[in-house]
């Protein structure tokens, strides 16, 4: 009995051997880790071939059971290895794979694209926000006005020669459309005392049509009425829009000029961003056309009339306006060389003016 | 204005190193802005002044003649084909060759008919002085012979187009312009010289009598004898063509050139066509007068008139009478130079649409003090070039003398609004340079203001007279930059926030006119059945009647936004535009409401470049119009059908209502009726919303920590009576109350009638569920669904699918 004991127990031990091995032939064709974990089970499962064969050790002499028992731990060591290294290389061949995937990047985006934010009101925010930023709040009015704060309050008054100056459109009532952003200065001030700081963007309307003139157009306009405000304030205020707006090396110039509501007048030029003013390039320069300026608009001190008519004391404070027509800034800012482009509404052209 | 810088020269001395390009920098830099300058005459070169010393007849020709000249030392037979050649001892103009004339055209020798010509005798058209003339040019006597003809007659000039602003009637003359010259280079203006001219006493008075000293200050008048009316010299003709005035005849150059010499107004009568005296008087009603361009003018009681014994003989200021004109048989002139008030020529100017170099000037104002002497250049000059006398005696009639203007200047307030510390002596100098008579005066100084300055009443505008001489021009003080840059108010209006919200929905913005036609409006109002759409205001002097009323809505707008795209092959056009719509004021206040609104218009197809696009539907547009609702903050914003606009499909229309009702706008397809009206051939998806609507409804934003434990989501799918709506659903299943639902949304609206009973549609809901304390166990899930599900079937009739 001992030698069939024996023999048992060295078949036992071979028997776990070759079931290792075994192991390893079959999940050699295996492609996926339930069928790996499958075939592990069916090895090392409850109902799996070593439990059947350890079923077997009782028949074994206690003293052969300590070499059956450690050849049963190799072998489930075995197989638990090979089932670690198979699921590793599996994981690895499908990482390999998910890398291998690429697309091509220059298609374009999908969905609709962001619009696009006109050209004239593009402008006009950065205004605003250059003028904020100085400490000015942005004030708005009616299209529609009475001729007493489009003209009379601004000291034109019905004979006045400056009314020759600019063609107005008359609607029912007894009323116009405004000329000119200057009634919104007239309706700040009479709604409240000095100081008064502000801009006053919009549309405007003038009888005018034609390649350099539209009726409508936008203006910006600004005043700054308080006690000591000089023109020198005017000078430096204009400066510091000016090289925000197009750049820290602009300058501007003054040139004396009449408006009827400002005492003394003046027009405003910027020197040309594009050629700094400067030989050579300025003789060629076509945005300024050689002369090294852009015009950009009108300013001056506020006229005393002007501040009598909305009840100021003309005694205590001073103050001053500037205007500027928007269209001209963005041609300027956007190289757009025909003003109809704005108005004409077509998307290739709107398109290249981003929201952002 | 135009300006003859050799005409400036002679009225003023300026240093030699000015040239064209620093005598307009001087006037641009002081106010009179240079707009262009222009080089004249010079392309007329080597033309000379030539004696006729003989005239033979051509050998071969009937109509040639050889005219025999002397031009300094040098004499030819030069061939001539003119019938005016003048006869010996006569100066004309002899191109001989190697000078060019306009056109590019050099002369040389050439044989005309068999004879060598060296060169031609000039026309004024071949020389470029005029459009029409009749034979060669005839020079006068003074002419010295071998002289650069283009030099003798003042042919190389430059001409300046000056900007003049409507307050410096001063300056609309050329001595206008020479004393702002003067003042810059610190020299002196010359009057120009008066013509020696034979006087006489007597033969010619007439008496003025002013009726209304209102309307004319002063009138004088002064008599001219025995002249004759012929054409004034090239030299004069051409000065006046180069400064915008036709020549007419001696007498009417003379005034005209005294016009743009002195800025004064001056009218010639024909003496002998005038009865009684001249009287100035307001218009009778019903009064008529052929003025001198043929045209017969109503008058009315507010315009001035000049009249004799017969009637009107000029409408003063403005244009003479047909009746007194100058003509080829003048020989007695009776010169006017007077002052009219400045608001009744622009009215009657402008009545009756005749502005002339006259008017313009009348209307600025003439300095009173200045008649004199422009009276008397003229009348010497009509003399001079008529050869006449003239006749002592003049009349002046003078009822509004004027007052001395002198203004006060304080030195605080010199400093205080140009904002630098000028002394005094800085003030006078600038002052006296401009003409100003300067007297110290507390501060400051009281300062006398020439009468050709009416501009110049109060403080402001000395302190202005100060500045532009040459300190317009330096640099700011960099320490008033930004000052007190503090207060930062809101950056970004509501429409401004409209703006931005709708580009990032991706449309493009466009901006309209605020006008549009009458056509449009009634075509977006069902001809005007919406009054509040139909009747806008409307202009009364549009441009055209495609602008003749005010825009109601942006759809008129944005319709022909649309139309320009796609006829432009623009297919994919999503607009918008953010401005204000004018409408009448409910209950007829005068006063019309303003309102800005934000409106958008879709067409096109969906985008994307990976699946072909499929056609836009209403709920591409009402994406749109939720991503500006939850930009404003308002999420839980109403649609409610039918829309109640007239241009918006019945069927796929919706007005916008607040939380709380308040109307926001509309969207929808636009009918098809209207798209045909406005000419669009396509489906287009509109939408209008109030931008003060938005802003009002905007909650002020709250908001909670995210959810701690997860959600469980369950779906109910059903059949329902078709007209049944979504949110009446919602409503139903929100009526249950439930605590645990915290979300539900559809997921499908079935109705291909293949697979849909009649009259319904299928609907596919999905909802979600949560406790906010615990994660809900799957039964907590399913019965919390079972009570929120009965709440609709008790509400509605429904098949469970
Ligand atoms: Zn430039």
């Amino acid at each position: 009995m001992a030698s069939e004991g024996a023999g048992t127990a060295q078949d036992l031990v071979r028997s776990f051997e070759s079931l290792a091995a075994d192991f390893s032939t079959e999940i050699a064709g295996l492609r996926t880790e339930p069928e790996i974990r499958l075939a592990q089970t069916r090895y090392l499962g409850k109902k799996g071939r070593a439990t059947d064969l350890m079923k077997q050790l009782g028949r074994i002499p206690p003293g052969d059971r300590p070499a059956v028992g450690a050849a049963a731990n190799r072998a489930r060591e075995s197989i638990e290895k090979l089932v670690e290294e198979r699921l590793a290389g599996l994981a690895e061949a499908l990482l390999a794979g998910e890398l291998a995937r690429s697309v091509d990047v220059t298609l374009p985006g999908r969905g609709r694209r962001a619009g696009t934010i006109h050209p004239l009101s593009r402008v006009r925010m950065e205004i605003e926000q250059i003028f904020l930023g100085m400490g000015y709040e942005v004030r708005t009015g009616p299209l529609i006005e009475t001729e007493w704060n489009n003209f009379d309050a601004l000291n034109t008054g019905a004979d006045h020669p400056a009314r020759d100056m600019q063609d107005t459109f008359f609607v029912e009532g007894g009323l116009i459309l405004r000329s000119h952003t200057s009634p919104v200065q007239i309706r700040t001030m009479l709604a409240g005392p000095p100081p008064v700081k502000i801009i006053a963007p919009g549309n405007v309307f003038r009888r005018d049509d034609d390649a350099t003139h539209t009726p409508m157009f936008p203006q910006c306009e600004g005043l700054h009425v308080d006690k000591n405000v000089s023109f020198e304030d005017l000078k430096a205020t204009l400066i510091a829009f000016v090289q925000r707006f197009f750049g820290p090396q602009t300058d501007i110039r003054l040139r004396p000029s009449f408006f009827p509501f400002t005492e003394p007048s003046a027009e405003v030029d910027a020197s040309c961003f594009l050629c700094q003013g400067k030989q050579p390039a300025r003789a060629t320069c076509r945005l300024c056309k050689g002369t090294g300026w852009l015009e950009i608009g009108g300013s001056g001190m506020v006229h005393p009339n002007v501040l009598a008519a909305v009840g100021y004391d003309k005694y205590d404070v001073t103050g001053f306006a500037f205007g500027m027509g928007l269209s001209r800034m963005a041609m300027l800012k956007y190289g757009v060389t025909d003003l109809r482009l704005f108005y004409e509404n077509d998307l290739r052209f709107l398109q290249q003016f981003p929201a952002g | 204005m135009k300006i003859s810088l050799n005409w400036l020269r002679e009225l003023v001395e300026l240093p030699p190193e000015v040239d064209a390009e620093r005598a307009a920098a001087a006037l641009t830099g002081q106010g009179l802005e240079v707009e262009g300058i222009e080089p004249k005459g010079r392309e007329l070169s080597g033309v000379v002044v030539a004696e006729v010393l003989g005239i033979r007849p051509h050998p071969g020709a009937d109509k040639l003649r050889i005219v025999r000249v002397r031009a300094g030392k040098r004499e030819e037979d030069v061939v001539c084909g003119a019938p005016n050649v003048p006869p010996s001892g006569n100066r004309v103009c002899w191109a001989p060759p190697g000078a060019r004339l306009p056109g590019g055209r050099t002369l040389d020798a050439r044989e005309v008919r068999g004879v060598l010509s060296p060169g031609m005798l000039c026309s004024e058209i071949e020389m470029g002085f005029s459009e029409a003339a009749e034979g060669i040019l005839i020079l006068p006597p003074a002419a010295v012979p071998g002289e650069d003809v283009a030099k003798v007659v003042g042919a190389v000039d430059d001409v300046f187009e000056v900007n003049v602003t409507p307050n410096r009637p001063d300056a609309l003359s050329h001595l206008g312009i020479a004393r702002e010259l003067a003042a810059h280079f610190g020299t002196r203006v010359r009057l120009p010289e008066v013509d020696q001219v034979p006087e006489v006493d007597g033969g010619l008075a007439m008496d003025v009598d002013i009726v209304d000293a209102q309307g004319c200050p002063r009138y004088t008048a002064r008599f001219i004898a025995g002249l004759s009316v012929g054409p004034s010299p090239i030299s004069m003709r051409l000065r006046l063509a180069y400064c915008g005035m036709r020549a007419i005849s001696n007498v009417v150059d003379a005034t005209n050139y005294v016009l743009l010499e002195t800025g004064h107004p001056l009218h010639a009568f024909d003496f002998d066509r005038l009865q009684g005296r001249i009287v100035v008087r307001r218009a009778r009603e019903g009064e008529r007068t052929t003025t001198l361009d043929g045209q017969e003018r109503g008058l009315v009681p507010e315009d001035l008139l000049i009249t004799d014994a017969r009637g009107p003989v000029a409408i003063a200021g403005i244009m003479g009478g047909a009746t007194s004109e100058v003509s080829a048989a003048t020989g007695n002139v009776l010169l006017e130079a007077a002052t009219f008030e400045p608001r009744s020529i622009r009215r009657t100017a402008k009545r009756l649409g005749i502005p002339s170099e006259a008017s313009y000037r009348y209307e600025r104002g003439v300095d009173a003090n200045g008649i004199p002497f422009a009276s008397l250049r003229a009348a010497s000059l009509i003399a001079k070039l008529g050869g006449g006398s003239l006749v002592r005696g003049t009349v002046d009639r003078f009822p509004r003398p004027p007052a001395k203007v002198t203004v006060p200047l304080s030195l605080t307030k010199l400093r205080r609004v140009s904002g630098v510390d000028y002394d005094i002596t800085f003030a006078i100098q600038q002052l006296t340079r401009l003409g100003m008579g300067c007297k110290p005066q507390g501060d400051g100084l009281l300062v006398t203001v020439p009468s050709y300055r009416p501009d110049i009443t109060i403080a402001e505008d000395l302190i202005e007279e100060i500045l532009r001489m040459g300190e317009y021009g330096k640099p700011a003080r960099k320490d008033r930059i930004a000052s007190n840059a503090t207060e930062l108010a809101n950056p970004e209006g509501s429409a401004d926030r409209a703006r931005r919200l709708l580009a990032g929905a991706g449309l493009s913005e466009i901006v309209t006119w605020a006008f549009v036609s009458k056509a449009a409006l009634a075509a977006i109002s069902g001809d005007g059945k919406d009054a509040t759409l139909g009747q806008g205001i409307t202009l009364r002097n549009p441009i055209s009647a495609d602008y003749e009323v005010m825009r109601t809505s942006l759809l008129p707008g944005l319709a022909d936004a649309l139309k320009r795209n796609l006829s432009r092959g623009v297919a994919d056009a999503w607009l918008f535009e953010v401005g204000p719509v004018v409408r009448r004021a409910p209950g007829g206040d005068a006063t019309p409401v303003e309102n800005n609104h934000a409106a958008g218009m879709l067409a096109g197809r969906r985008g994307g470049w990976l699946k072909p696009g499929e056609p836009l539907d209403f709920y591409d547009l009402k994406r749109v119009v939720e991503d500006v609702l939850r930009g404003f903050g308002i999420a839980d914003a109403r649609f409610v059908s039918p829309g109640a606009e007239p241009f918006l499909h019945p069927g796929v229309s919706a007005q916008v209502l607040s939380p709380s009702g308040a109307a926001l706008g509309c969207l929808g397809e636009l009918d098809p009726r209207v798209l045909r009206k406005l000419g669009i051939d396509s489906a287009a998806f509109y939408f209008e919303l109030q931008v003060a609507g938005l802003a009002w409804a905007t909650a002020s934003l709250r908001t909670a920590a995210p959810p701690r434990f997860p959600a469980v989501s369950r779906d109910v799918s059903f059949w329902i009576d078709l007209a049944t709506q979504a949110a009446a659903q919602r409503a139903a299943f929100l009526s249950a109350a439930e605590p645990l639902l915290c979300d539900l949304g559809v997921l499908e609206d079935f109705r291909d009638p293949k697979y849909v009973p009649a009259g319904k549609k299928g609907v596919l809901w999905s909802m979600t569920y949560r406790a906010a304390d615990r994660t809900l166990t799957d039964a907590e899930a399913d019965d919390a669904h079972q009570r929120v599900v009965a709440a609709l079937a008790a509400a509605f009739p429904i098949q469970i699918r």
